[in-house]
């Protein structure tokens, strides 16, 4: 891609091609404005569609099996550990990793920071897409999965949390599909159901904070379920939920930072000026926000340690392992982060946001799965579990790059009044004039 | 009753939100009092100092619940030698066994202690109060139930069971489900018949009656016996009580229980959570838009202000 | 009034049990062998030799309760039918029931509050529980056939014999 850039092609950014007018067709606009050949042509030179293909080739098949041959077949199939990763890093990793939606929702929308719109659409889409792919491990993971539905329709746990959990993460995806629909509805091309979104987007932004606020919760609360299985140094009755929520705030922060270092490096072309030229304040920004809910945090793991008297535990080798998490992935990077916005190193923080993403991964990761039954016996995923959590987070990676490319999430949607809409597709563009890249430049159309 | 009440209260929190007042004023009401079990609650009072550990429950839930045929004979007894994950597990109940009877060489007696494992039939069970889709029953007869037709598979209920009962066909790809006693309910139980193993053991180890009469039962064993018995009945208390309770003759621990478990039902830990439940769906709308109309109004219309401090988060 | 008529009732009964005494008490000598099949479905009936255990031990009370025409010897049991004379049947189905757990029995013996026998095994478990603690005891015969044979109808409850899968060895013992 980057190659075409350079020859000076610029990718679909508004309705209209600039050159003569007409309309985008949907399969240009799938196709960034190249022509198939061309398409192909930069799929097949970026060694990375490669490495996806070839997670697919292999992981792809394994799910096939996995419904053929039911759970069994690619997990251990234990009674002591009816979790594994599907849920253990696809539900209880991915979804405060995709805490951002909110939190940037809440800052942009409803605190007025407007510094922060250039990467709200970011934050909004990492959420939609977290959630989603949390669904999608859900669906292997579950053992009738066409059943996902019941909990809403046919039969009412209501005393249940997992049924908070449930109805909260469901409403919740409706909510972020509609808030990332404005950018669909921008790139398709009606703008009157965007407009239509856009009016409601207080109201969004504010049923995003309570569903996210109980279930992010919610989840810590799950595993209160299951006293004396977690590990005491992972587990308190009173403060799970605490934890979990207060988490996925600097998860989602710092997935934010992560995302778009990550975008930055590999799609800058795809980015607009603004974005661009503001990522780095708005980096330090978010950061500053991930440092004090990464403080926080850390408070209440020592209120909630005092609470239990759980001191003692240090000393055993659990002792150690949870220390080694909580220095890795809470007081270092507090550390790192204040170095680094003291001296606005802007790559140390995006080192550390990694770092903290880490951290929550190991932390996740503990309460469900390794420091589970921690008196019984441990037991790790088999391969092919393994094969099955890691393809469908490349299929999340991918979809995110897939939507990255096209809507208008890293660039603005350019405003080209349409002079003559004409219904007929051009077939073929020979030679696209060059543009100059500063075209992209264009102010953000902020709809107040 | 007030458990049932208590149990609806709490439902309610976490359906309701705009009830939330409402809400809060139950939980007051409610708190007072601790859930007992239904009254009318059988049981069955497991007396450990009687198994010998002829297997013979075994193979009456076997053959009453028409589950597949064994690896081994029932009365082959090799079974208690087997170990499983290093040592660290002993058999346990499986989607081809809702019970299991196990082999402990404990130090403190010559006699090896056996342990029959099945379902405990809390009176407060975590796997119903878990469930989303409430594929679980507490009937009033004290069993607990399970509804496969509901069931979604989510194995949220494995999680949360502090004894580790229920087990689930993870080999079906088409109808999975959760496997586990069921205080043979529909076959006996409602029938007034004691369930298969209490029928069959030859030793009365298993006592079957109401649950209350059965906990004075167990005491008053434990008072004409005090040197016996260790003076505890497992089940009474733990996870809010039992409707299968066990006396034992070495340390409870010894026989392979957990005696860490907490001495209120599960659903109890959720509590410090649901109550903020009604908190946020009343309080934040309202919160966040006065702190949204604050925001505006303190910068007017245009948001060319230029601010680089962020607020919190 | 209606003490005193109670009181008549009970006299007449009493009266009533002192007069048919003589006639349970008549056959002194314990019996030499004890067929005892009630039960048996999955094993055989246990064909027992009660002169056999009564030369191994003479105090009868070991394994009864009392027996005809004497006192009740233990103390437990004494503070309440010290005066009975011996007359309650040592014939063990008498008082423990082969179906304790039904519904009816439970009820039963719930609904009587002045019940003091509340904890009473059923036969099944009086047999064994009497015989095979002694037998552990003692250092006698303690696996299941060493008693009573394995029926047919037990074969398959066990899963074993003929109808053990294969692999599984059947028969097998505790030691």
């Amino acid at each position: 891609m980057k190659n075409f850039i350079k020859e000076g092609f610029k990718p679909v950014d508004s309705l209209n091609d600039p050159d003569d007018g007409h309309q985008w067709s949907l399969m240009q606009k799938l196709l960034l404005g190249l022509s198939p050949k061309e398409y192909f042509q930069q799929l097949r030179r970026n060694p990375f569609n490669w490495f996806l293909f070839m997670i697919f080739a292999v992981g792809l098949p394994v799910i096939v099996y996995r419904y053929i041959n039911g759970l069994g077949s690619v997990m251990h199939g234990s009674f002591d550990y009816p979790w594994g990763l599907f849920l253990g890093f696809g539900l209880f990793c991915m979804v405060p990793l995709s805490a951002s939606g909110f939190l940037l929702g809440t800052t942009v929308e409803l605190f007025g920071q407007k510094d922060y719109k250039p990467i709200l659409n970011l934050a909004l889409l990492n959420g939609l897409l977290g959630y989603f792919f949390a669904v999608v491990f859900l669906l292997v993971d579950l053992g009738m999965p066409w059943r996902l539905y019941y909990p809403m329709v046919i039969s009412w746990g209501t005393a249940a949390v997992l049924f908070l959990v449930g109805w909260h993460v469901a409403t919740y995806l409706t909510v972020q599909v509609l808030e990332v629909s404005e950018s669909f509805f921008e790139w398709i091309g009606w703008p009157t159901a965007k407009n239509y979104i856009h009016k409601g987007t207080i109201g969004l932004t504010v049923a995003g904070i309570i569903l996210s606020t109980l279930h992010q919760g919610a989840l810590g609360t799950l595993l209160t379920y299951a006293p004396g299985k977690v590990h005491p140094l992972w587990y308190s009755a009173e403060f799970m939920w605490i934890f979990f929520l207060c988490s996925s705030i600097f998860a989602g922060l710092c997935m934010v930072i992560a995302v778009s270092t990550i975008v930055k490096k590999t799609m800058s072309w795809r980015c607009s000026g603004e974005f661009l030229d503001n990522l780095d304040s708005i980096t330090i920004g978010l950061a500053k926000g991930a440092s004090m809910a990464l403080v926080t945090y850390l408070v209440i793991k020592i209120v909630g340690m005092t609470h239990d008297n759980l001191w003692a535990y240090l000393t055993t080798g659990w002792g150690t392992w949870y220390l080694l998490e909580i220095g890795l992935g809470v007081v270092l990077p507090i550390i790192l982060f204040s170095f680094a916005i003291r001296n606005k190193s802007v790559g140390l923080i995006r080192f550390t946001a990694f770092l903290t993403i880490f951290g929550l991964l190991l932390n996740r990761l503990n309460t469900v799965l390794i420091s589970f039954n921690w008196n019984l016996y441990q037991e790790w995923p088999p391969l092919l579990e393994t094969i099955i959590s890691v393809t469908i987070f490349f299929l999340f990676v991918t979809v995110y790059r897939f939507i990255l490319y096209r809507l208008p999430i890293l660039y603005a949607w350019q405003a080209v009044p349409a002079k003559e809409l004409v219904s007929v597709p051009v077939p073929e563009q020979a030679d696209p004039d060059p543009v100059q890249p500063e075209h992209q430049f264009a102010k953000v159309v902020t709809p107040s | 009753m007030s458990g049932i009440s208590r149990r609806k209260f709490l439902k309610s929190t976490v359906v309701a939100g705009g009830s939330a007042a409402a809400a809060m004023s139950s939980t007051k009401s409610f708190a007072m009092k601790e859930f007992e079990g239904y009254p009318e609650s059988m049981g069955v009072l497991v007396d450990l100092t009687r198994c010998i550990g002829c297997r013979t429950c075994e193979a009456a839930c076997n053959k009453e619940h028409g589950l597949p045929e064994p690896e081994l004979p029932f009365d082959d007894f090799s079974v208690f030698d087997q170990v499983f994950h290093e040592g660290k597990q002993k058999r346990r109940t499986t989607e081809k066994a809702y019970t299991v009877v196990n082999r402990y060489d404990t130090k403190a007696q010559g006699a090896p202690v056996y342990r029959k494992l099945q379902c405990f039939h809390c009176s407060e069970p975590a796997c119903l109060t878990s469930c989303f889709v409430n594929a679980y029953t507490k009937t009033k007869e004290g069993a607990v139930i399970y509804n496969a037709d509901v069931c979604v598979g989510c194995r949220m209920c494995m999680v949360a069971c502090p004894f580790s009962m229920p087990a689930y066909t993870y080999d079906s790809a088409l109808h999975p489900q959760i496997i586990k006693c069921n205080f043979c309910y529909d076959n006996r139980l409602t029938k007034g018949k004691p369930p298969a193993c209490v029928e069959a053991c030859p030793q009365e180890a298993l006592t079957f009656g109401h649950r209350k009469t059965l906990v004075k039962t167990a005491h008053e064993r434990i008072r004409s016996n005090p040197k016996k018995y260790v003076d505890h009945v497992y089940g009474e208390k733990e996870v809010g009580g039992t409707s299968w309770m066990y006396l034992s003759s070495v340390p409870f621990d010894q026989a392979g229980f957990n005696t860490t478990l907490q001495h209120h039902p599960i659903l109890d830990n959720t509590k410090s959570f649901l109550g903020i439940v009604p908190m946020v769906l009343g309080i934040w709308p309202a919160l966040f838009m006065g702190f949204h109309l604050l925001a505006k109004g303190g910068k007017g219309d245009k948001e060319s202000k230029d601010k680089v401090e962020v607020h919190g988060e | 009034m209606k003490i005193r008529k109670i009181r008549i009732i009970t006299g007449i009964i009493l009266a009533l049990f002192f007069i048919s005494a003589p006639a349970f008490g008549v056959d002194d000598e314990p019996p030499t062998s004890v067929r005892i099949d009630s039960l048996s479905h999955l094993y055989e009936g246990v064909d027992f030799d009660h002169e056999l255990h009564v030369d191994i031990e003479e105090n009868c009370s070991v394994c009864h309760h009392h027996r005809f025409s004497s006192e009740v010897a233990a103390d437990r049991c004494a503070a309440c039918h010290s005066e009975c004379g011996g007359t309650f049947s040592p014939t063990c189905s008498d008082c423990h029931v082969a179906e304790p757990f039904t519904g009816k029995h439970i009820r039963q013996m719930e609904e009587d509050p002045h019940r003091f026998h509340v904890d009473i095994t059923g036969l099944k478990g009086a047999y064994h529980l009497k015989c095979l603690n002694c037998h552990i005891e003692t250092g006698a015969p303690t696996e299941c056939v060493d008693c009573h044979e394995r029926t047919d109808a037990g074969n398959r409850f066990y899963s074993s014999g003929k109808y053990a899968p294969t692999g599984g060895k059947s028969g097998g013992s505790h030691e």
